[in-house]
């Protein structure tokens, strides 16, 4: 990276050229008051805290560092007297109209206001007046709770909306000293995800589950890692009182070192917690009796299910037992079922339950396992394709990351997709194609004589198809992103496109990119730049505008020019399938295959954390049925989910707070959860739980109840985990996991072409395109993803099942 | 002459302790008029002056209004951990509800076992709530019962006395007021 030299205070110092002076004084340990400014949005430059001098007969004034990159040579004071008073009064004017009510603002303690105010501004005011704008406190959606008079009208919140969640939810309205921030029908809807109450400076937006419940310096904060989708965000979890109050992003600097995820939390990581406290968890292991579940000790629990297992093994065989885990389960979870399963009950149905939603990993890593694109990777990536899903509504730090490349790095981003995405605005190229033939894509691009018959398939013109595959030929680094719409054959084709795609010269990427920011420059100055872009318009418009920002960080690189994010569903699916729970690694029955052969060949399943009644939806009644044919029925879950109401025995186990282990992120990224609060009542980690279950049946795994044990054998074993340990992980932070790479010697090309033929012939041609906008609401679909815990959270479920009849109180735009 | 000389220091010493002893009883004899500085407690009370740090209690406004609003300082300022607040909100208006603003305290509890009475509470509270009372006598059975609840401390403003500067036997006059109290409770 280029740096340049710049004076601060006198002495000189490196900063990476380009940076903001801002960003370039704090590396540098000097560090500069500001309200507006906040790493990764737009510069505002509107609170003036951050003036600094720089000595340059040119520039008379004091100049906002925010706003002003470096530059070779530039000599700068950031603390003299001329700035000092300049500070003090910004501070004064801010605190003139400031209701001061600290005692009860909930920000205070975290307040950046008080903060500045203690380092920077004086100890009283001046402004001693009666008539202060006075605007009534108000809520302004199901999470968010508005405190007009506390703002300080940094815009922070709008710009979050805009530029990382592209939703335009909120905004100011009014001028002057009457400026407020409201939505335009003064109820906000949006995905609620709570960012814009993260990054406000004062008590102006807050959350509402948090309203008045503790004080920041009152909660234990524990990093940890969000539960929910595979991106795997890194939060800060506070408790108080052995109770779980809330989570914020961490954004991977100081002492929160290793997230990945730049402040940015969804309203399912933020918004979902108070599932862990529900009073329908279940707080002790459950036998059945007869028609009831009725409470038993863990003794009976554990001895009850020992016993039968073994009694059914004895009688048919281990072979007649199945285990079948859940994606949410940590890698330690996952090694110990593994090792029950092939150890104590000796047989290869072991799995973790994953169906037609799930992406197909069997055939992603059936040749070694390919370049896996972390959410930096994605960040700096040159161009991005993504295929089917929507990571906006399924994965939103994906969706994030995508926002950032196409804002700050002026990245391509080609959608190839059969629905409606927000997304496709950030798109160059979006097309929209017949439901189901996202599979065809991968077959036009590694066989460019079939692009005429797979965008027939597709329903779309061949010339985008061959527009797309130019893109990617001509493009340095790019980041293939892919749900569970391509199967099988069309997903082992990845592998393909490193040699079919391949760029032919590194000055046909670097003239093609030139050209398409120059495109892009042209078409901003073309338009009307003294406006800001209105929602439909270029987002790019601000990377033109603010060609500094370009540069900011170290571009990450991977070694290929392909690299891939399989968009799993779970937490650590990617985990499982490390792990070798899965069907196609042990060789036995699929868990849908097991549920199909209970009562014939299966006789007892093992099920630990997976509602597997819920999840096969309009075939539940098929599924409880064949669970019900079962002699034996073991659930592991925190509640009495439909699976566990069939079960003989239910054990109780902890939530993600309160247990400690790894889990793996859709990026390969391991990461470690720390534990929170202690356990709800008996709840037990499943690894121990299984492990005791063994004992009882004959099997001493020898980890003496010792968790880092279970990661050390794990380290030993799982290739890509050797050298990796709980203290290395809860340090380091996010680490990946690197294995062998794929063997392309080992593709059988014949054979991959025809099955990706019979795949794009097998497309059904009569399905129209689906080329509607999009018109649900957002975040709504991302909330219905994990039903089993959303179902469990007071916070998020009256909201979903109220939220029709919500009425939108009436506008408050003019006060009076 | 050694019998003699036996006598003479036998004689000596009865003078010495004599002389002695009335030297110890003139300083004994001496104090015996003046005034008593021992109290007698608990059979008598004790003075207790204005600003005797003892159990707090917890104020309300002139509308009857607690004045506490939750803000945690108290808590936070607290050198022994002993105070743990939940805040809560209450949105009815202001006529209605219990507290002087929106925000209150749905649980005040102060841990007397931990309590030091060092008055850093009572000087962080941005809205006076938290004062310190002049009761001292909180002996009790179980280290439960050390830890008192809102309803409490807020009742102990009625059991405070009228305080006047340098009254004496102002904690007699607490008893008193907290023996009637307890009279009317019955």
């Amino acid at each position: 990276m280029e740096t340049v030299k710049i004076t601060i205070n006198g002495q000189e110092v490196a900063a990476p050229k380009g940076e903001l002076l801002i960003e370039a004084c704090e590396m540098n340990g000097v560090y500069l008051p500001r309200f507006c400014h906040f790493r990764g949005l737009t510069p505002q430059a509107s609170c003036r805290m951050c003036v600094v001098r720089v000595d340059n007969p040119k520039i008379p004034k004091l100049q906002t560092a925010c706003t002003m990159p470096v530059s070779d040579g530039m000599v700068v004071t950031t603390d003299s007297q001329e700035i000092e008073e300049v500070r003090s009064a910004m501070i004064e004017f801010l605190l003139s109209n400031h209701p001061v009510d600290c005692p009860v603002c909930d920000r205070a303690g975290e307040c950046e206001l008080q903060d500045q105010t203690y380092g920077f501004g004086e100890d009283r005011t001046r402004s001693q007046y009666d008539d202060k704008e006075n605007f009534l406190e108000r809520q302004i959606s199901p999470f968010i709770y508005n405190d007009p008079q506390r703002c300080v009208v940094c815009k922070r919140c709008t710009r979050v909306c805009e530029e990382w969640m592209d939703e335009f939810a909120i905004t100011t309205v009014n001028r002057g000293s009457q400026t407020l921030i409201s939505s335009f029908s003064g109820w906000v809807e949006c995905s609620d995800c709570g960012n814009c109450v993260d990054v406000c400076p004062t008590g102006t937006l807050l959350h509402v589950p948090y309203k008045y419940v503790a004080r920041p310096w009152d909660l234990k904060q524990t990093p940890t890692v969000c539960n929910f989708c595979s991106d795997g965000c890194s939060m800060l979890a506070g408790s108080r009182s052995e109770k779980l109050i809330r989570t914020v992003a961490r954004d991977g600097r100081g002492r929160t070192a290793g997230g990945i995820n730049h402040d940015f939390l969804c309203s399912l990581g933020r918004y979902t917690i108070d599932f862990v406290h529900n009073r329908q968890r279940v707080d002790r292991p459950m036998v059945r009796r007869g028609e009831h579940l009725v409470p038993a000790t863990w003794d009976e629990a554990l001895n009850f299910v020992a016993q039968r297992l073994s009694e059914i093994k004895a009688q048919n065989g281990g072979e007649s037992i199945g285990v079948i885990s859940a994606g949410r389960l940590m890698n330690e979870d996952q090694y110990v079922l593994r090792r029950f399963a092939e150890e104590t009950i000796g047989t290869k149905n072991a799995d973790f339950y994953h169906d037609d939603d799930e992406v197909d990993l069997a055939a992603f890593f059936k040749y070694g396992t390919p370049a896996i694109a972390t959410q930096e990777h994605i960040q700096s990536a040159d161009t991005i394709l993504l295929i089917g899903s929507d990571p906006n509504e399924e994965n939103p730090l994906t969706a994030f990351s995508i926002r950032w490349a196409v804002r700050q790095k002026a990245a391509r981003l080609v959608i190839v997709n059969s629905m409606p995405s927000r997304l496709e605005r950030q798109a160059q190229t979006a097309v929209r194609v017949r439901e189901g033939s996202e599979p065809a894509l991968i077959h036009a691009l590694v066989d460019e004589s079939r692009i005429n018959d797979a965008a027939s398939a597709m329903g779309v013109d061949a010339g985008q198809i061959s527009d797309i595959r130019r893109v990617l030929v001509e493009s340095a680094k790019v980041v293939v992103i892919f749900g569970d719409e391509l199967r099988s054959a069309a997903v082992e084709a990845l592998a393909l496109l490193e040699e079919t795609l391949a760029t032919p010269n590194p000055e046909v990427a670097e003239a093609s990119r030139k050209a398409h920011i120059d495109a892009l420059q042209r078409a901003v100055k073309s338009s009307n730049s003294t406006q800001k872009p209105s929602i439909n318009e270029n987002p790019y418009t601000y990377i033109v505008e603010h060609p500094t920002l370009e540069v900011a960080a170290e571009p990450v690189s991977s070694a290929t020019k392909f690299s891939f994010v399989p968009l799993v569903r779970y937490s650590n699916s990617m985990g499982a399938w490390q792990m070798g729970l899965d069907s196609a690694g042990t060789g036995g029955l699929s868990a849908q295959a097991m549920i199909n052969a209970a009562g014939g060949s299966i006789k007892a399943l093992y099920i630990a954390g997976e509602d597997v009644v819920s999840k096969a939806g309009g075939n539940a009644s098929i599924v409880r049925s064949q669970l019900e044919k079962l002699d034996l029925l073991v659930v592991q879950e925190m509640f009495l989910t439909d699976t566990a109401e069939l079960a003989d025995v239910v054990l109780p186990v902890t939530s993600f707070a309160e247990a400690q282990g790894t889990q793996v992120n859709n990026g390969s990224q391991v990461q470690f959860v720390r534990r929170t609060i202690p356990p709800v009542g008996q709840a037990r980690p499943d690894w121990m739980i299984v492990t005791q279950v063994a004992r009882l049946m004959g099997t001493d795994f020898n980890f003496q109840g010792q968790l880092k044990n279970v990661f050390k054998e794990i380290a030993e074993k799982i290739d890509g985990y050797s050298g990796l340990s709980h203290n290395l992980l809860a340090n380091e932070g996010a680490t990946i996991i690197r294995r062998a790479l794929p063997d392309s010697g080992r593709i059988d090309h014949a054979d991959l072409h025809n099955r990706l033929a019979m795949l794009t012939a097998a497309i059904d041609r009569s399905v129209a395109v689906d080329s509607s906008e999009l018109t649900a609401k957002a975040g709504s679909r991302l909330q219905n993803r994990y039903p089993l815990i959303t179902r469990y959270s007071e916070m998020i479920s009256p909201k979903l099942a109220e939220e029709s009849a919500l009425e939108a109180p009436a506008p408050v735009i003019f006060p009076a | 002459m050694s019998i003699l000389s036996n006598i003479i220091d036998a004689a000596k010493e009865v003078v010495e302790v004599a002389r002695t002893t009335a030297q110890g009883m003139s300083v004994t004899l001496s104090h015996i008029p003046t005034r008593k500085e021992t109290v007698s407690y608990p059979e008598e009370a004790v003075t207790i002056y204005r600003r005797f740090r003892g159990e707090h209690f917890l104020d309300v406004n002139e509308d009857g209004k607690e004045k506490c609003v939750s803000c945690f300082l108290c808590a936070a300022a607290c050198p022994a951990d002993a105070i743990y607040i939940e805040g809560a909100e209450d949105q009815r208006p202001y006529e209605e509800r219990i507290g002087q603003d929106h925000r209150y305290a749905k649980v005040y509890q102060i841990d007397y076992g931990r309590c030091i009475l060092c008055g850093f509470c009572v000087d962080a509270c941005p809205t006076d709530a938290i004062n310190h009372g002049h009761n001292f006598e909180w002996a009790v059975f179980t280290p439960g019962e050390m830890v008192k609840d809102k309803d409490f401390l807020l009742a102990n403003k009625w059991r405070e006395p009228d305080v006047t500067p340098n009254e004496n036997q102002l904690h007699l006059a607490a008893r008193q007021k907290m023996d009637k109290l307890n009279i009317i409770l019955k």
